[in-house]
């Protein structure tokens, strides 16, 4: 053993000579880290970026990104080039794991708060190169000129035309040109293959130099032992740590090829006629865009559509300046973690209802027990939690005087009161969740004018007795001292 | 133990150069020895892996991560034989 070791000892330390790894500028890590795959998503996530371009390169000598000869070409590439059918396989997976590991990447780093200062512009960088990783995905699907993927890039293009102007015909120009099919090919070749893989290693060098700059996010739990936070070099411990996750990440992706090939789609031809199904990454969206509330409502149902995905994409990319909660322990921010947790169940949600439901609308009576029953079990399991963590009132009770809440008990409540709380949330989500009902259904199926307006007095009823019931929660803990203050300093009045 | 770590590792290494030697002895146009194909590399990649593992935690190594990789490369094979990635 000793002898074999000090072989490759002395490779190690001739390659040290040579390439000077030992005086690398990456920085060491420390030991926690390399205990726990989690702390390296994002590594993972740029290996399946350069696995995939350089499969992409391969692929590059073969494709030949014209209507006319797009889809023979990708065939060809499949039946007559050596390997061609594996490298194109592992193109598809490579690019497909990115997404998917990005995706952990992003959650992980939600629910341990890894965009605090100072690393504000870290998390924005991160979000800005998941949207460009989607955005190749989205060229990428047109390129094989599936009749499948035409149908949803013309989705896409739609998505586009929707939006306000002078920005929509800017983008409409830029993704499709004079919008012919040759251009629109060309157009998105030149996005996968040069502009998006460009700006996407731009924003991975910035990333990395901060990251180099800040290090590893400090684990939430103060248990760490002392030994688990010494530094450990980056060669050749780190090293060697990525070359066993690299193998078993290549591995990996062998097997999925091996597992479930893909094969090849009928051909875009101006005649055929095909349902648009996105590739499994953008089908929440499409699930939101086909419900049949969005439909009824027609362009204005199109127009919330794309406000809504505008608006979660902006507080996502703005989350380190919107989250001001104090605590950065998951079991200290139950409600971040709860709409965490919400926001992943509703995609896996969606994207099955989207899948299963493929060329018909989705009723909007699943679509709203989709949205309302996960809603009420997520939040309400965050809330029970919640209640649990009341301590005794506070210097809330002086401040909040002349609001007569000092009425309240000064004792931590009786379990009692947990369960009434609980009932009283779930019954008020649930009036809620009736009221968006009577709503629609006023619009939509001509209920009448009565109807309307029992539907907006419970929802308003609603609304306010499940705040009250949070707001009590709240002055019990003190939040309300918190949040007000935090307030203030939002207006810089504190 | 130690010693017999050093034959496993002499092992693998051998089934990895078997492995890479009978890749070059396909034909890359049937994707049947491209599945063939994509079972060595895998397994080859899991024995490096193994390998480095070995090398990374010196005597504290965990016996059955070195198990577990052995019956990932078990499991590859037989995927590939399954799938039709047989000459």
């Amino acid at each position: 053993m000793s002898g074999r070791k000090n072989i490759i000892n002395r490779f190690t330390e001739w390659l040290d000579e040579n390439f000077g790894f030992t005086k690398t500028i990456l920085r060491p890590a420390p030991e926690y880290s390399l205990r726990n795959p989690s702390y390296w998503l994002g590594a993972i996530a740029v290996i399946a970026f350069f696995m995939a371009g350089i499969a992409g390169i391969i692929l590059l000598q073969y494709y030949e990104p014209h209507p006319d000869t797009a889809w023979e070409s990708v065939s060809r590439i499949v039946t007559e080039v050596p390997f061609g059918n594996l490298i194109r396989n592992i193109h598809i997976y490579s690019a497909f794991s990115m997404i998917f590991i990005a995706f952990l990447h992003f959650m992980r780093n939600y629910f341990v708060v890894a965009y605090r200062r100072p690393r504000e512009l870290m998390w924005i960088v991160g979000m800005l190169m998941g949207l460009v990783t989607l955005l190749m995905g989205f060229t990428g699907y047109l390129l094989p000129w599936y009749a499948l993927s035409y149908a949803a890039v013309g989705f896409g293009i739609t998505i586009i035309k929707h939006l306000p102007q002078p920005l929509s015909g800017f983008l409409e120009y830029v993704v499709s040109g004079y919008g012919t099919d040759v251009e629109l090919l060309r157009r998105f070749f030149t996005f996968h293959t040069v502009l998006l893989p460009a700006v996407l290693i731009i924003l991975l060098a910035v990333k990395l130099h901060i990251f180099e700059v800040h290090g590893i996010t400090e684990p939430l739990s103060k248990d760490i032992p002392e030994e688990e936070k010494k530094l450990i070099p980056w060669f050749p411990n780190i090293f060697l740590y990525f070359v066993i996750l690299v193998c078993v990440y290549v591995a990996s992706i062998l097997t999925a090829s091996i597992i479930y090939p893909f094969g090849i789609h009928e051909k875009y031809t101006p005649g055929v006629v095909t349902i648009p199904m996105p590739e499994w990454y953008f089908m929440w969206t499409y699930a939101i865009a086909k419900t049949e509330f969005i439909e009824v409502l027609g362009e204005t149902g199109f127009k919330f559509f794309i406000a809504t995905l505008t608006v979660i994409t902006l507080v996502f990319i703005f989350l380190p300046f919107i989250d001001r909660w104090k605590d950065k322990h998951p079991s200290q921010r139950p409600f971040f973690i709860a709409i965490g947790v919400w926001i992943t169940v509703q995609i896996i949600l969606m994207t099955y209802l989207a899948w299963v439901t493929a060329g018909s609308y989705i009723p909007s009576d699943i679509a709203i027990l989709s949205i309302v029953i996960p809603t009420i079990i997520i939040f309400l399991a965050a809330y029970i939690y919640r209640l649990k963590l009341v301590k005794p009132p506070q210097l809330v009770w002086e401040k909040f005087s002349k609001l007569k809440i000092t009425m309240l008990e000064k004792k931590s409540p009786h379990p009692k009161e947990y369960v009434w709380a609980s009932v009283k949330f779930l019954l008020t989500i649930m009036c809620a969740g009736l009221s968006f009902r009577i709503i629609y259904g006023s619009l939509s199926e001509s209920l009448g004018f009565g109807w309307l307006i029992f539907g907006l007095v419970l929802l308003a009823f609603s609304t306010i007795e499940s705040f009250k019931v949070i707001y009590v929660a709240d002055l019990r803990v003190g939040n309300v001292e918190r949040r007000l203050r935090s307030f203030e300093r939002w207006f810089g009045i504190g | 133990m130690a010693r017999g770590i050093e034959v496993a590792l002499v092992i693998l290494l051998l089934v990895q150069i078997i492995m890479t030697v009978l890749i070059w002895t396909l034909n890359p146009i049937l994707v049947s020895h491209q599945t063939l194909a994509a079972g060595y590399i895998a397994s080859s990649l899991i024995i490096l892996s193994l390998v480095t593992y070995v090398y990374y935690r010196g005597e504290e190594y965990d016996q059955e991560w070195i198990a577990a990789g052995i019956g990932m490369i078990v499991l590859i094979m037989s995927l590939v034989y399954l799938k039709g990635g047989v000459v």
